[in-house]
């Protein structure tokens, strides 16, 4: 029961970072600012999600395999975001 | 595959393909369009997932989003920084063929659908005629069995085309090998230091979809769809090597095609007949067969992906023999 009403928590937190992400992304006005909304937020909502779905995974080598998706993908979207920004910076584009 | 019931995200997900889907053809700049492709083949992922068809799932992911994905996106990029071959007669005439063609297409569709009829239910087909015979296959997965025992012919055409695919791409260079696509020369820490870490995780991954593929969802096209991924990557994070350019590119793309065919020969000449797998060693001549089509695969789609960058014009520090004549 605890351990629903956690998981539940966990899942609605991770998906309101996504939304703000998101938010972020569609308003902010320029590469550097929506790069930090994306990848700080989703970056945490995603956290958030896996730990949701480790509680409720069936053996505790499903939930190690979910924090390995998510070790992978901070790993890949620090440095897709950084690649983005300096990019940016060389073309004299973003700010 | 007991049909699960349709929920309210099934909906949603439909929703999702037909509006990416026509987004994809109707946005008006490329880069757009491109990057609402790769939407649409995530949704496509998932939707076949729901379907029950984890190796469709697998192959469309790796392959139809993720490896089709980079190829547009290169394009559109190579595409806007390179003058407009076509004039305005071509572009004209161009347009009026294609016209003609779609044309063509559409009425062919039509008179097929006519010709079909009213939609029926498909009907049991051969799901269980392959479930009977599976043990006689040498693997326990079902499309494994069906795409490399049961039906290997369409397969081995498969590998074929890939092959002719990449040979044409290739014949597009100055001198048939990749040694004129100019490695990239600047890496970024960042990227070299993500490259060491993704790169034998990438490999561990494309092994394991290799062997898992004789008892769960995976196989070749999968494992080799990650594999040239991690080629690729590594060639962008500071080792050219990974896509070699000429020596070892021809025996690694046609190691596949060749291990498929010999294999056909010697069940042909020592066993049963072409491609028919004797039940006592088929798993291990599977196995044997998926590990060179990975190799093969992997190379195939890296070098598209490599070949589809434009060679310096005129190549310099680069001798081509048939340029001089």
């Amino acid at each position: 029961m605890i351990l629903t009403v956690v998981t539940v928590i966990l899942a609605v937190a991770g998906c309101f970072f996504f939304a703000a992400g998101t938010v972020g992304l569609l308003r902010f006005p320029d590469l550097h600012s929506r790069l930090h909304a994306v990848t700080k937020a989703d970056n945490l909502g995603l956290g958030l999600v896996l730990a949701a779905l480790a509680l409720q995974a069936d053996s505790p080598a499903t939930a190690l395999k979910l924090g390995l998706i998510w070790a992978l993908a901070l790993l890949a979207s620090a440095t897709s975001s950084h690649l983005l920004a300096s990019g940016a910076g060389d073309q004299g584009g973003g700010r | 595959m007991s049909a699960a019931p349709v929920t309210i995200l099934d909906a949603l997900l439909v929703g999702g393909l037909l509006a990416a889907a026509g987004l994809t053809l109707f946005v008006p700049r490329r880069s757009t369009a491109v990057v609402m492709f790769l939407v649409f083949g995530v949704l496509l992922a998932i939707a076949w997932t729901r379907l029950g068809a984890p190796d469709v799932a697998l192959a469309e992911a790796a392959i139809g989003a993720g490896v089709t994905s980079a190829l547009l996106i290169d394009a559109v990029y190579e595409r806007s920084r390179r003058p407009e071959r076509a004039t305005g007669h071509h572009r004209q005439v161009l347009a009026v063929v294609g016209a003609v063609l779609a044309a063509v297409l559409a009425v062919g569709l039509a008179l097929v659908l006519v010709d079909i009829g009213p939609f029926t239910s498909p009907g049991p087909g051969a799901a269980d005629l392959v479930a009977d015979r599976l043990d006689e296959s040498g693997v326990s997965h079902p499309v494994t069995a069906v795409l490399l025992n049961f039906r290997s012919y369409d397969t081995l055409l498969e590998i074929a085309v890939l092959l002719v695919a990449v040979l044409a791409a290739l014949a597009l260079q100055p001198d048939a090998t990749l040694r004129g696509v100019p490695a990239p020369t600047r890496t970024p820490d960042l990227l070299g230091l993500l490259v060491r870490v993704l790169a034998p995780v990438l490999v561990v991954v494309a092994g394991w979809l290799l062997v898992a593929g004789s008892v769960a969802p995976g196989g070749a096209f999968q494992a080799g769809a990650v594999l040239a991924g991690g080629l690729l990557l590594m060639r962008l994070g500071g080792w050219p090597g990974a896509v070699p350019a000429s020596d070892l590119l021809r025996p690694t793309l046609a190691v596949g095609l060749t291990g498929f065919l010999t294999l056909a020969y010697l069940t042909a000449a020592l066993g049963a007949g072409w491609l028919d797998l004797g039940a006592a060693w088929a798993g291990e001549a599977i196995l044997a067969l998926e590990a060179l089509l990975t190799v093969s695969i992997a190379m195939t789609l890296a070098a598209l992906f490599v070949a589809n960058q434009d060679p310096p014009t005129p190549p310099v520090g680069v001798s081509s023999p048939e340029r001089t004549r």
